[in-house]
């Protein structure tokens, strides 16, 4: 099956249509894409591949007028162009299908369809030429439905076809689609499959972003891959590379991590996290995931695996439907994030920091004390800056936060250290569990290294740590034991602490073997499908 | 590890560790700063009183001053009772209807129940607090916006109060209650009221200062996510806001009652503009998070002064709500045209303060 | 029938029905074709009072001057007719210009500052009554033209007159919201900002739009509210703030914008202003209205938040629920949604 599939149009001889050279991006300093291309050509199906943070949506919002590239050139054709806003990107016929959906629930098909351009009779809207005129384009994507329908009856994955439509009722010649598949189910993945393929021998090009590389595999013929806003690919056949090669490509990192690499292996405690057979209302299901004292454990997937919903589950973010969760030996309720601080002792140093894991408008000795002001209270609730900062300085100290005082807000500090802080509040918390969820993402080198010397030093001095991350290289380095998750599953558990190479092989093969024993199924499945 | 650490050896060799921890000068100094629209205030008090005084007869005159003072320490409270919740990023709009239940009740309490003055004070507050703390459980089981929420329920509370009283006024005759609102305090232009106005405000300053739940109130108005997210009970301090705020609103209650001694269940109808004025106007950030307890009160007192201004100088008492309308207008504007322009600041102070990380990179 | 079924409104419209039929046979009083007339002459009041609150509803916005418009529209009207001797068709043009101007700067104001519409609304409309009170001395005009008059006082059996322009207004936004390609921006613009931004439509003119037509509404509102009271004065509108929420959102208006619903409006109206009538024929205490009419307000829009989670419920199902960061972090937001919409 694939092999039919990767003879599409490929790089040879073909007629080019958007092609971003060399594009340098950076903001506020830090550099998000760094030469980085990509190359479409007519009729062809393009993955562009990276994991959080390597740069796709900088590279798809200057491809579609968003921001403006720093260096670099962007061509429609051979017409250099320059894109001022959507607009004008919109005009040159380039097309974006977002991750959220752009769909007016209370208006039927037709009129998202043509929302902004209804069709007009003597001044009014004329809903009989409306149904006429979106009633083909709902065809060509095969949503057989009455363009009368309201728009909120649409499933995800159709509510992504409508949008495929309007799109094309723009006249796009690219079609860019940011993770299309992330809440679609698998029939409907094959549909839209179906039609993204009729799309393409029209001569439509289209960018498939996704972090699911089966998918790639079944639809794409070239792929570009980047990694730290660079090119790792740059449109390579995807018959000549392998799905392994495409992982690597995606997460070897070329940065130096500390030299110490988890040589030395650490004398785990008692078993401090347990999580047996555990659902939860995010679609966890039979969770057994065990953290000892004085352990690093790192939880490694793919984007969507399912991990940092895992963390806010035990941190109490997000309710727990089923199994067990025990801490230090005892059955643990966590109804919140308050409970799981003040009984339990589990922090949670969240991925999202400018929204969750800190207050940008408030001082640093605010945000890092937060956690403590319930212990350091005195009757009724008395507490002085005085009182904290015995408390607040040490770890600052710790982690080396560059500022200028405490009592300036933390959205004046570079990235690193909001970082820093984010951590800071924990380790002033005392907490016994720390759930690091991708510590080192958007951070310069400097940080990152400290953010790794400090889980390290933590697990050394007893903590039990929960380590999510999409830096294979850092997860192997770091941790003691590595758990592969997958589709909001466990998919392995293996060893830390040694030579990259084997881990990695063995992760990979994790994660391919679990994608792989999913597929043979679906394809079972879908071949009634008068889709296919 | 080692190449690091020789980095590291290097910074700390060639910069001294920057003091971190600031002076009490700069304490000073960086609590004046927020302090920017108090400090507009007094300027515009002292602008007002000057003109009124030169144009108008009598305004710097004792019998004005403690009018001023008597309606500018009840503005004040009431502008602490909305700031307990805007600080929340929440609103109260029911801020009148709970005065009008407790206007009903003290009024029942004193004059037909006959109950000492102490404990129908007591009872007051009490009811003031759980009125509005039903307002909060209400939001946080149904998820409503505070806006909804408050709105219902002011419906419902000033219909309940009137409900009561069935439309009974009270004379209040009570000694104590009297010489609260008329009486005089040190000089025959202060009444006893400015005094419970600043009590309160203390009470404020200090809750925000110096109290965890203060703290937690502005962490929860400033980014509920990250407030949750750290371990703060968001519930428990929103329902905190929700007492205060109804507490407040029984102070206001007293105050008011305690000058007009007639009251009835009608009292409290035309609370929200000026809790509305003396929080905004004050500097408490709509959006939650912020509060100058200080400005709060200047506020009200340049809100009064203007209002008893415009009367001295003979402008028909029917003109009086215009300025009241524009004043808050002109508030959110110049509130608004300040956090624009402090966030456009915000980049180049970022920038302006070396980049140490950016050292260490090289 | 199936989508009249359907609406929010449908089982509060039966329930009054139901509850009108029992009540007349219990009293003579109620069901008496007087009593009919003064129910419909409130209603057909209420009614375009709350479409004007629902036009701005619509935008996700929301106005705390529709009583201010009122306020100023009435006494304009009285002064025009009765000091400045226009003669009555003029004195109303220039009173829904005076409205339409007042919506305007309301919509300029909010679209120029992103401020919310609520604080700005409360300033303005205290502004404007602000200035009612002053033009007039707080003295009405007492003397109203015979056609405003008989619009106010006139019935036809339990038919009040008022009734027509009340149905002409709600067939109007009706139309104009289902028909007119301003008005379905509107909803757009209510129901998905930045799907409607991407479209190509403006924010800010449909903002401005929604204003302008409210104070519009406001100020048809006032005018027929003098013909009911025989007097314009300036305190016209100051106890329509609770109408004005309370029958958009009883007649199913959401508040998070991108409905309007204008024949739920309508009904709300008449339900509302017959529980008025029935406490009153109850002999239950007049006060005891505006207790009901603000648990009503409650219980419908809690109705309404359960309808929707309802509908939703099955929708979601369909594919495994998008378990995004992003999206966790809507749900929290939304759960918190903080009183002061706009930043």
């Amino acid at each position: 099956m694939n092999d039919q599939l990767r003879e599409a149009p490929g790089a040879k001889g073909s007629i080019p249509t958007l092609v971003l050279q060399n594009i340098s991006k950076a903001f506020g300093g830090v550099a998000a894409l760094t030469d980085a291309s990509l190359e479409l050509v007519r009729g062809e199906i393009h993955a562009l591949i990276g994991e959080n943070g390597a740069g796709k949506s900088t590279l798809i919002n200057i491809a579609t007028g968003v921001h403006r590239p720093d260096r670099g050139t962007i061509r429609i054709g051979e017409q250099v162009v320059h894109f001022s806003s959507p607009g004008a990107a919109a005009e040159h016929g380039v097309a974006v299908v977002h991750q959220e959906r752009n769909l007016v629930r209370k208006f039927s098909l037709a009129e998202n369809l043509l929302l902004g351009r209804q069709p007009v009779n003597k001044g009014l809207v004329s809903y009989r030429k409306m149904v006429e005129d979106a009633a083909p384009w709902l065809e060509r994507v095969g949503l057989r439905f009455d363009p009368r329908t309201e728009a909120s009856q649409l499933s995800p994955g159709q509510a992504q076809l409508l949008e495929i439509a309007k799109a094309l009722t723009r006249r796009c010649q690219v079609l860019l689609l940011d993770e299309p598949t992330s809440s679609i189910t698998d029939a409907e993945f094959e549909h839209l499959v179906g039609i993204l393929r009729e799309l393409r021998d029209s001569g439509t090009s289209i960018v498939f972003v996704s972090h699911k590389l089966e998918e790639v595999y079944a639809l794409c013929s070239r792929a570009t891959v980047l990694r730290d806003g660079r090119n790792v690919l740059n449109g390579a056949p995807l018959s000549e590379v392998s799905q392994g090669d495409i992982v690597r490509a995606m997460v070897g990192r070329h940065i130096e991590l500390f030299a110490s690499g988890g040589a030395t292996k650490r004398a785990a405690g008692p078993a401090h996290l347990e999580l047996r057979g555990v659902s939860t209302e995010l679609g966890h299901h039979g969770v057994d995931l065990t953290v000892h004292r004085g352990e690093i454990v790192g939880l490694y997937g793919l984007v969507g695996a399912g991990r940092t919903e895992l963390a806010r589950a035990i941190v109490g973010l997000a309710k727990i439907t089923g199994g067990e969760l025990r801490v230090a030996g005892k059955p643990a309720k966590v109804r919140n994030p308050y409970d799981a601080l003040r009984h339990h002792r589990i922090g949670y140093v969240s991925e999202d920091r400018k929204d969750e894991g800190l207050i940008l408008t408030h001082s640093i000795s605010r945000n890092v004390g937060m956690t403590v002001w319930k212990r350091l209270e005195a009757k009724f609730g008395w507490i002085s800056e005085t009182r904290v900062r015995p408390h607040i300085a040490p770890p600052l100290q710790r982690l080396d936060v560059r500022m200028h005082r405490v009592s300036q807000p933390v959205g004046s500090l570079s990235g690193g250290n909001q970082q820093k802080v984010s951590a800071a509040k924990w380790i002033a918390a005392e907490a016994e569990l720390l759930i690091f969820d991708e510590p080192t993402v958007g951070i310069d080198v400097a940080a990152k290294d400290a953010m790794h010397r400090l889980i390290a030093e933590l697990a050394d001095d007893g903590t039990a740590i929960l380590l999510i991350s999409s830096d294979l290289r850092e997860v192997v380095q770091l941790a003691d034991r590595i758990v592969v998750m997958g589709d909001f599953r466990i998919l392995d558990e293996l060893e830390g602490g040694g030579q990259y190479a084997p881990i990695s092989e063995r992760v990979m093969q994790a994660i391919t073997a679990a994608t792989l024993a999913a597929q043979p199924d679906e394809h079972d499945a879908i071949a009634g499908s008068p889709v296919h | 590890m080692a190449a690091s650490a020789a980095i590291d050896g290097q910074l700390q060799a060639s910069a001294p560790v920057p003091r971190v921890w600031p002076s009490a000068i700069e304490r000073v100094r960086e609590a004046l700063g927020t302090q920017t629209s108090a400090i507009g205030l007094i300027f515009l008090i002292a602008i007002t009183w000057t003109a009124f005084g030169i144009a108008g007869s009598g305004f710097l005159g004792s019998y004005n001053l403690y009018s001023i003072g008597q309606l500018a320490a009840r503005d004040a409270v009431l502008g602490m009772a909305q700031a307990m919740l805007i600080v929340v990023a929440r609103m109260n709009l029911a801020v009148g209807s709970i005065g009008a239940v407790c206007t009903s009740l003290l009024g029942y309490l004193l004059v037909s129940a006959g109950v000492p003055v102490w404990l129908a004070f007591l009872l007051v507050a009490v009811v003031g607090v759980l009125a509005a703390v039903l307002m909060g459980v209400a939001e946080l089981m149904t998820g409503l916006s505070s806006f909804i929420v408050t709105l219902a329920f002011l419906s419902a509370y000033a219909g309940g109060a009137l409900l009561f009283t069935g439309g009974r006024q009270y004379q209040i005759s009570s000694s104590i209650v009297t010489r609260l609102g008329n009486g005089t305090l040190f000089s025959s232009a202060i009444c006893p009221l400015v005094a419970i106005a600043i009590v309160c405000g203390v009470a404020c300053w200090l809750l925000y200062s110096r109290n965890s739940l203060g703290w937690k109130m502005l962490a929860v108005g400033a980014n509920e996510r990250a407030a949750r997210a750290s371990g703060v009970n968001v519930s428990r301090v929103v329902l905190a806001a929700y007492a205060l705020s109804g507490l407040l609103c029984a102070v206001a209650t007293v105050m008011n009652a305690s000058y007009e001694l007639n009251v009835n269940a009608g009292f409290g109808s035309d609370w929200l503009l000026p809790s509305f004025i003396a929080a905004v106007l004050g500097g408490v950030a709509l959006t939650g998070g912020e509060i100058s307890v200080t400005g709060i009160l200047l506020a009200a007192l340049f809100f009064d002064s203007l209002q008893s201004g415009l009367t001295i100088i003979n402008v028909p008492s029917y003109w009086i709500e215009l300025p009241e309308g524009l004043v808050l207008l002109v508030a959110v504007l110049l509130d608004r045209a300040r956090r624009a322009r402090r966030r456009t600041m915000q980049p180049r102070s970022a920038t302006s303060t070396p980049e140490p990380d950016a050292v260490v990179a090289q | 029938m199936n989508r009249v079924l359907r609406t929010q409104w449908a089982p509060l419209l039966a329930a009054t029905i139901v509850a009108g039929i029992v009540l007349s046979l219990a009293t003579k009083q109620f069901g008496s074709s007087f009593n009919v007339y003064t129910i419909l002459q409130t209603a057909a009041v209420y009614t375009v009072i709350g479409l004007s609150q629902m036009m701005v509803l619509a935008v996700a916005d929301m106005s705390l001057a529709v009583g201010g418009i009122a306020s100023l529209v009435t006494i304009a009207t009285g002064n025009l007719y009765q000091v400045q001797h226009w003669p009555i068709g003029a004195a109303i043009a220039g009173s829904l210009a005076l409205g339409l101007a007042c919506g305007l700067v309301n919509g300029a104001i909010i679209a120029t500052t992103k401020l919310s519409g609520f604080i700005v609304t409360l300033a303005t409309g205290t502004a404007f009554t602000g200035i009612a009170y002053g033009i007039t001395s707080s003295i009405p005009y007492s003397n109203i033209a015979s056609v405003l008059t008989n619009l106010g006082q006139g019935r036809a059996a339990f038919f009040s007159y008022l009734l027509l322009p009340a149905i002409a207004m709600t067939l109007a936004v009706g139309a104009g919201f289902r028909w007119l390609p301003i008005g379905r921006s509107l909803l757009a613009v209510g129901g998905n900002k930045d799907a409607a931004v991407l479209s190509g439509l403006s924010e800010k003119r449909a903002i401005v739009t929604a204003h302008a037509v409210s104070g519009v509404l406001a100020a048809v509102a006032a005018v027929l509210y003098i013909g009911v009271l025989q007097s314009a004065t300036p305190a016209t509108g100051s106890d329509w703030l609770i109408i004005s929420f309370a029958v958009p959102i009883i007649g199913g208006t959401a508040l998070v914008g991108g409905e309007a619903p204008a024949s739920g409006c309508f009904v709300a109206a008449i339900v509302l202003s017959a529980i008025n009538d029935a406490l009153i024929v109850l002999n239950v205490n007049t006060e005891a209205v505006q207790m009901a009419e603000g648990l009503l307000i409650f219980a419908a829009v809690i109705a309404g938040k359960l309808g929707q989670s309802v509908r939703g419920g099955t929708r979601r199902s369909v594919g495994r629920p998008s378990t995004g960061p992003g999206r966790l972090g809507q749900i929290a937001q939304d759960a918190a949604t903080p009183g002061l919409g706009m930043p």
